[in-house]
């Protein structure tokens, strides 16, 4: 039960509107990492080719499958996490703002 | 109590779905650009300029040239001498596009075939094929590669259409005649490029050759032409498509089902061979393996009622929706020889997108590809005028030859009738 509340914890905090934006950030910061440290170059694999020969020629394609989901990262998962962040923050607001005409507190005096 | 209070995840996951449902259909819309960024029909569109700087540095400067060809000859020794067909392809569409540059692209032509010819004699047949070239025997006699002769007899056509060459002419002719010799030795008309395997995409190249050697030199190979179509819509097509096969052995026997990365540039050739049967087999491949997904288009190598291996030519293929690189880079070339500008607008975005261009001063490659895929997409960037050209000759032989018989023709009046009568 202990393990089941914490990892629904966890799921809320992931899910929540500040969850989405840091992860839509630290896919951002992938990218960055991985697009200045030149990876790009060894999405040649997907032609059949590597930059590297020998033995190194699995590394190469690895690097270039890490540089395109660092791509897809930022490209598609980042975008849908920021969009999502905001439909939620949208909807807490309009949840949380009291209807026109409702008697609150300072009104009733 | 609010849903989003009482369920946060599922709000969490619904907001996922939705956001979802809402930027994958626009993710395109970053990466889509005007087609004239790519393609014009008269002059070079920017991409293609700078394409095209990036090989003329490349194959200026010896040492990188090394580089490239190094990195490709280590997957495939083909790649290396399909690059230079290519290449060869593309400078002579661009030295008719413009002629004021057209004395550059003449020498970079004339460097490309004389480097590959030189390569060829120094060592032999099998310096541009694969290493499973040497395991078998070639049916033919003598033995010689139609993957070869097809290319180089394109080259050197194509050099002489931008501008006559005539030691080339010979050159020319000689491949001309190996390659008719090969291919009437097989009972569908066709040479072979290994021991016993016969390929689409050479012996279209090899019949596209034969028609620009006719419209240079005044010679007919219609009947040839003509009995070869016949022959493949009878033995060389698969009937599940309607498409023709990819690879046979001498005698007709299928050994691989339409493959993608043949099939889009055997309609290329087939335009100055066929044109009817060419744009059939052009909307058959559309059909068949051309994709549209949320603004992305891209090629399945295989149709979806033939199951076949992926060989080095496919590159990887992306598995659900079957993507190919190889297929989707040449989808590329049969889009626009065909004028099909909404698939060529989505193969275009797929290339910005998952092509990751590189951009350095005036160049520009690929990092996705190498060098014989960014001379397939410089010459898709640049084709149409040397097909043209051809057409132009060979209509224009044709009408001289109707004009020529019409005028040995008896005059068909009573002065003529009486000239003719006791």
């Amino acid at each position: 039960m202990t393990l089941w509340r914490t990892a629904r914890d966890g799921m809320r905090g992931i899910l929540s509107p500040k969850g989405l934006l840091l992860r839509a950030a630290l896919c951002a910061l992938f990218f960055v990492v991985c697009h200045v440290a030149g990876l790009r170059r060894f999405t040649a694999f997907l032609s059949g080719t590597s930059e590297l020969t020998g033995e190194w020629r699995t590394l190469s394609a690895l690097l270039g499958i890490l540089y395109i989901a660092a791509y897809v990262a930022v490209t598609v998962v980042a975008p849908v996490f920021v969009l999502a962040a905001a439909l939620l923050w949208v909807g807490s607001r309009r949840k949380t703002a009291p209807p026109a005409g409702a008697i609150t507190p300072s009104s009733s005096r | 109590m609010r849903f989003q209070e009482r369920h946060p995840i599922g709000a969490g996951l619904l907001a996922l779905s939705l956001a979802a449902v809402l930027w994958l259909p626009c993710l395109h819309l970053l990466f889509q650009e005007r087609l004239d960024a790519f393609y014009v029909p008269d002059g070079m569109a920017p991409h293609a300029r700078a394409l095209a700087q990036r090989h003329t540095t490349l194959w200026e400067d010896p040492a990188s040239r090394a580089v490239e060809i190094r990195k490709m000859r280590t997957s495939n020794a083909e790649w290396d001498f399909m690059g230079r067909t290519f290449l060869v392809l593309a400078y002579a569409n661009m030295g008719l596009r413009k002629p004021d540059a057209q004395t550059r692209y003449l020498a970079l032509m004339d460097t490309l075939i004389e480097e590959t010819l030189r390569l060829e004699r120094a060592h032999g047949l099998f310096y541009f094929l694969m290493p499973y070239a040497r395991e078998g025997t070639f049916v033919a006699r003598p033995a010689r590669s139609l993957f070869q002769d097809g290319e180089i007899a394109l080259m050197l056509a194509a050099r002489r259409l931008v501008e006559e060459r005539t030691d080339y002419r010979p050159l020319l002719t000689a491949r001309v005649d190996a390659m008719l010799h090969s291919m009437r030795q097989s009972p569908v008309l066709s040479g072979e490029s290994y021991p016993d395997e016969c390929w689409t995409f050479c012996n279209t190249v090899a019949l596209a050759a034969l028609r620009m050697a006719d419209a240079l030199d005044g010679t007919s190979h219609d009947a040839f032409l003509k009995q070869w179509v016949e022959t493949a819509r009878r033995r060389l097509t698969d009937p599940g498509t309607g498409l023709l096969i990819s690879s046979y052995r001498i005698d007709g026997s299928p050994l691989d089902g339409p493959e993608g990365s043949s099939l889009w540039m055997a309609a290329h050739c087939l335009q100055l061979v066929d044109a009817a049967y060419a744009q059939d087999q052009y909307a058959r491949a559309r059909r068949a393996l051309g994709r549209r997904v949320l603004g992305f288009g891209y090629a399945r190598e295989w149709p979806t009622s033939w199951r076949g291996p992926a060989d080095i030519d496919s590159g990887p293929v992306v598995p659900v929706l079957e993507i190919s690189a190889g297929s989707s880079g040449l989808a590329l070339l049969g889009a626009g020889a065909f004028g099909d500008r909404a698939y060529l607008t989505a193969l275009l975005t797929s290339l910005n997108y998952g092509g990751f261009p590189v951009r350095r001063g005036d160049t520009l490659r690929y990092a996705a590809g190498n060098q014989v895929g960014d001379a397939v997409l410089l010459y898709a960037m640049v084709q149409g005028p040397l097909w043209r050209a051809v057409r132009q000759r060979s209509d224009g032989k044709k009408a001289t030859l109707d004009a020529t018989a019409r005028a040995e023709r008896p005059a068909d009046t009573d002065s003529g009738k009486r000239s003719v009568t006791p």
